[in-house]
């Protein structure tokens, strides 16, 4: 885990933290595969739109690169990478997706896009050549789970809708993540902003759903592979009901957000969560009401809103 | 919103089972022999056998081991349960003798003994290629053919019958066999006419009687008379011939009079306690009676006996399964000073109980509430309702093996059903198909279990037109084609679609004819004839003398007038099945192409050809689709209406109409549209927040709490907010302490989580103040 992720997973959003970290950038990249039948078109278009419509949530737009469908070939998409490796720092951050379909052969994945797929080992080696530290890497197709091993790296995470190559089934994953991105529901922790594990956990479920739904025996099993997908905020949520900030807007949110007392609150509350096995049901809870309560105070007078604001 | 795929066969086609174990002998014991076992030795052991001294036939086979004839010797180890041995010794005799055709005929009716009913059948046709008129052996293939019920199986039978030229054993034992089958049928003339054949043949012949006249006491029992004489008789000679009672309940138990079935099989077992099938039957009727350890036992026991009979093992391992359910009371305690209502019992794996039991209940409780007073009769103790999220499992516990087609089956007061998560939503309305069996639970106990099978389905579909939770009547397009064509059956007659279908969806088709025959009779007649009837039943009424005294028409008026209620009422259909079906599928198609105007076209030709049509492919579907694309969304939103008020289901379906209802103000229809998801769809989360979030609004938090409940039960992902919901709940209902533990869990899982935030300040302000 780098300091850098951990400092976007501090600040709860990287558009936050962008304020006061502006020399390290985001970068988003999406690659829209060959969709073969117009009902996929629709989807990778809808998906290719929501990536994009979260990426401008946590990064400067003009660090978003889209390649649609008809503009992802292998020369392009390369192209692109390679510049890529000649403008990024370490401390800059990359997120990838390719959304589409895939293949894999038994030795060697390729991602389907107009003229000549690029393999996995291709894909390997581009990004190899980044500088930047902290990559995402999110393949939403069918056979994608045979990159999860060859794409494996320290500070590199990688979601695949498939656990191998074999899983060659269209499939829904890729749906379901994009639609995590706008999705108060798929806020776990209520923070405001969606983590690249609570879209992975928001998709998975989703998928699960769906083929339980229809008793059907499933065709995919998303993976992720790499560590601390918590700390990662891949999309900020409009909706600031469910932020820990509202009413509080900009550097003041951040500047409650990241307060040593509130600091210290929070601190408090995940020890003590990590000693609930080992206190008495009754005890736990005082203790944790006790803190909730400060918490709860100190946000409220951030808020403007004081305690006797009414919950929806 | 997908086009509704309901399964209309399934919907309805939950179903009381007619038991196939023992349907035409009990397996797993070496029959009587009628002349094709020649040696000697062999027939003098036989002679031995359900003996007073059993240790006597035991002896005399074990002599036989050691015989030079291997032949003699594989009989002698069946004979001793040595399944093995017998086999080898079979094999090694046919190696030395591969055209006897009687010991290839022999070898096969041991592997049906081992329940391996297609090996058997496989020998019997070898031993048939070696020698096409070889009787005995055409009879074997009818034995095991009609045991699966396959219709192949009568001509063999018949082949038989008519040879004049047969040896007279084979005559006897085609006599029996076919009587057998008249007797399950409810041919009584033929049992009769075929039992007078037997009789004189067994006696000129001097052919053992004691199968003949186990038969006669159960022609007896079919048609009321006292089987005690008969019985003692048969005994008297044979003290420990267990079959006695087994043929007996089997007789009783495909009429579903599962007591005195269950009671049989245990005299059997007591008199017979190696007759390992009489177990495996006591078991099954133990389980019926939720008996579960007692069943076990005599699984187990069973099961080291004759190891080789799937159903044992299966069942076995499904009690094992049993392990991980819950059994919940409703209510619990009994209401003080005798319940008004009986107690539910529910047994529902521990994964799905939170979220059933719930619905389960209150549905129990309306149908029951429903059933006691319409058809006036209390039933006279608790009810189980077992419902199973293995399909497989479920066919287990009702017939012993997998593969079955049914959703449902009930055996009295105790009914087992598929969970919702064992089927597809598209196929499958639990909430339906457990009215449908509470129904049964109705008719079956009122009558004594002696409502015939068509009358009892009947009901039951029509409580699912009428009073279940998707009203409406629901025929699927095979069964309009089916009746269309003149393929009702007469009332009288109509037990036989059930029981010995001659064409592919009879069964369903009969089932559809019975609720049609229940609703005419209703809307005629009264619903109250509908008791009258189940009361004629209880008396032993046959259906001719039912319809009589209930409605005053002979059977044959009665078929007349509802033939003419039929084209009354459905003759759009009736008469135009083939452009009915050809604007469904326009209307789809057109769909598919997103010609919304040719789809609204044809939906509406559909519809105005049978104007209640739900089933699978509705064009109510398609013309609501079309309808919103084209913006016309007050139409859309009354053709979705139809839809559901006709008895629609599809849940997608019903979820935009809720969400349009509840966008129009129309709040309380849009719960009311929210809440009959649950009963065909009820694992969705999100559907469970939004309904209590909904029924919060309405000022229905109890209503409330339950969904908040489900929702948390199934572990959503956003947990914090499920805890949140139950917490508000908990708040308007006045129980703070547990609003305070509810919203711990939210913010112990999201700490900065606002609206629980304030929730929590406000209780710790109410608990200062």
């Amino acid at each position: 885990m780098t300091r850098r992720w951990s400092l976007a997973a501090m600040c709860g959003a990287w558009l936050l933290c962008m304020s006061g970290a502006a020399q390290a950038s985001l970068q988003v990249v999406v690659c829209e595969g060959l969709s073969g039948e117009s009902a996929y078109a629709e989807q990778f278009a809808t998906q290719v739109d929501a990536v994009k419509r979260a990426a401008s949530t946590v990064t400067d737009p003009q660090h978003i690169k889209v390649l649609d469908g008809r503009n992802c070939n292998r020369d392009a998409f390369s192209v692109l990478l390679k510049q890529l490796a000649g403008s990024l720092v370490a401390d800059d951050r990359l997120a990838l997706y390719l959304i589409g379909h895939g293949s894999f052969d038994g030795e060697e994945y390729r991602f389907n896009i107009p003229g000549p797929d690029f393999t996995g080992h291709e894909l390997q080696s581009w990004l190899g050549s980044l500088h930047a530290r902290d990559q995402l890497i999110v393949v939403t197709g069918s056979s994608s789970g045979a990159l999860q091993e060859l794409l494996k790296a320290p500070s590199r995470i990688v979601i695949t809708a498939t656990r191998n190559g074999a899983e060659r089934n269209a499939t829904r994953f890729g749906g379901d993540f994009a639609a995590a991105l706008s999705d108060a529901t798929a806020d776990s922790d209520k923070n405001g902003s969606i983590s690249v594990q609570e879209a992975f956990d928001f998709a998975q479920r989703r998928v699960q759903a769906f083929y339980e739904r229809d008793v059907r025996i499933a065709s995919e099993h998303a993976l992720l592979g790499g560590a601390q997908a918590s700390s990662v905020t891949i999309a900020r949520l409009s909706n600031a009901t469910h932020s820990t900030v509202a009413g509080a807007e900009g550097d003041a949110a951040v500047a409650h957000v990241d307060s040593p007392v509130r600091r210290r609150i929070v601190e408090a509350i995940e020890a003590l969560r990590l000693r609930k096995a080992d206190l008495p049901e009754s005890d736990y809870d005082a203790q944790l009401e006790a803190l909730l309560l400060q918490l709860a105070t100190l946000d409220a007078t951030a808020a403007g809103a004081g305690s006797a604001e009414a919950p929806r | 919103m997908n086009p509704l795929r309901s399964q209309p066969l399934l919907r309805a086609g939950a179903a009381l089972l007619v038991m196939v174990l023992g349907a035409v002998g009990p397996a797993g014991a070496r029959g009587f022999d009628y002349g094709l076992v020649t040696h000697p030795g062999v027939q003098r052991c036989d002679a031995l056998r359900w003996g007073a001294d059993r240790n006597a036939a035991t002896n005399c086979y074990r002599a036989l081991l050691s015989v030079a004839d291997s032949s003699v010797r594989a009989e002698a180890a069946w004979a001793l349960g040595d399944f093995k041995s017998a086999n080898d010794w079979f094999r090694e005799a046919l190696r030395a003798q591969p055209d006897n055709v009687p010991l290839r005929v022999r070898w096969g009716y041991l592997y049906a003994d081992t329940h391996q009913d297609d090996e058997a059948y496989k020998l019997f046709q070898e031993a048939l290629q070696r020698e096409p008129q070889n009787f005995w052996a055409h009879l074997a293939a009818a034995e095991v053919l009609a045991s699966s019920y396959k219709k192949e199986g009568q001509a063999e039978l018949e082949r038989v019958l008519q040879a004049e030229s047969a040896p007279a054993g084979v005559r006897f034992k085609a006599l029996l066999l076919a009587a057998r089958l008249a007797l399950e049928t409810g041919a009584n003339d033929d049992v009769a006419k075929l039992l007078e054949q037997a009789a004189p043949l067994a006696k000129a012949q001097q052919l053992p009687t004691t199968e003949l006249n186990t038969l006669l006491a159960a022609q007896a029992q079919v048609q009321g008379r006292d089987t005690t004489s008969l019985v003692n008789a048969v005994l008297h000679e044979r003290p420990s011939y267990g079959d006695a009672y087994v043929t007996l309940g089997h007789f009783y138990d495909i009429r579903r009079r599962y007591t005195e079935a269950t009671a049989l099989y245990r005299k059997a077992v007591e008199i017979q306690p190696d007759h390992w099938e009489a177990r495996v039957l006591l078991g099954t009727g133990l389980l019926r009676e939720s008996r579960q350890s007692e069943a076990r036992a005599q699984f187990e026991a069973a099961y080291k006996g004759d190891p080789y009979n799937p159903v044992t093992a299966n069942t076995l391992r499904l009690l094992d399964q049993l392990s991980q359910f819950d059994t919940l009371v409703f209510p619990d305690p009994p209401v003080a000073g005798g319940a008004s209502e009986p107690q539910i019992v529910v047994r529902v794996n521990k994964k799905e109980s939170a979220v059933l039991a719930p619905y389960v209940q209150r549905l129990a409780s309306e149908a029951m509430t429903q059933y006691a007073r319409r058809y006036q009769y209390a039933v006279p103790g608790p009810v189980t309702i077992e419902i199973y999220n293995n399909h497989e499992d479920f066919a287990v516990r009702t017939a012993g093996m997998p593969g079955l087609g049914l959703l449902g089956v009930t055996f009295g007061r105790a009914l087992a059903m598929d969970s919702p998560s064992s089927r597809s939503v598209d196929d499958f309305h639990w909430g339906s198909t457990l009215w449908h069996e509470l129904a049964h639970v109705y008719t079956l106990e009122a009558t004594g279990h002696l409502v015939p099978r068509w009358f009892s389905e009947g009901i039951s579909v029509y409580e699912e037109w009428s009073s279940g939770p998707t009203q409406g009547i629901s025929v699927p397009g095979y069964a309009w084609a089916a009746l269309a064509a003149g393929k009702a059956l007469p009332i009288a007659n109509l037990d036989r679609g059930f029981i010995r279908p001659e064409y592919e969806q009879q069964v369903q088709v009969s089932y559809m004819q019975a609720g049609l025959i229940c609703t005419f009779i209703a809307r005629k007649f009264g619903s109250d004839k509908l008791g009258v009837m189940l009361r004629e039943y209880a008396r032993g009424a046959d259906t001719a003398s039912a319809v009589d005294a209930a409605l005053g028409l002979s059977a044959a008026d009665f078929d007349r007038q509802f033939s003419e209620y039929l084209h009354q009422q459905f003759g759009g259909v009736l008469r135009g099945i083939k452009p009915w079906e050809e604007a469904r599928a326009a209307a789809m198609k057109a769909l598919q192409m997103k010609d919304w105007n040719k789809a609204i076209a044809s939906a509406q030709r559909a519809l105005e050809i049978q104007a209640v049509d739900v089933e699978d492919g509705s064009p109510y579907v398609p013309l609501a689709q079309a309808q919103f694309a084209l913006g016309r969304k007050a139409d859309a939103v009354a053709t979705l209406a139809a839809f559901w008020k006709n008895g629609g289901h599809d849940p997608q379906a019903l979820a935009r109409l809720a969400s349009e209802y509840y966008a129009l103000g129309r709040k309380a229809e849009a719960i009311e549209v929210m809440q009959s998801i649950n009963y065909v769809a009820p694992f969705d989360e999100a559907q469970h927040g939004q309904l209590g979030d909904w029924l919060m609004e309405q000022n229905r938090a109890q209503d409330a709490l339950t969904e908040y409940r489900v929702a948390l039960a199934l572990q959503p992902a956003d947990a914090a907010t499920a805890h949140y919901r139950l917490a508000r709940a908990l708040v308007a209902l006045e129980r703070n302490k547990e609003a305070r533990s509810a919203v711990l869990r939210a913010l112990e899982i999201a700490p900065s989580f606002r609206p629980a935030q304030q929730l929590l300040l406000q209780l710790a302000g109410a608990n200062k103040s």
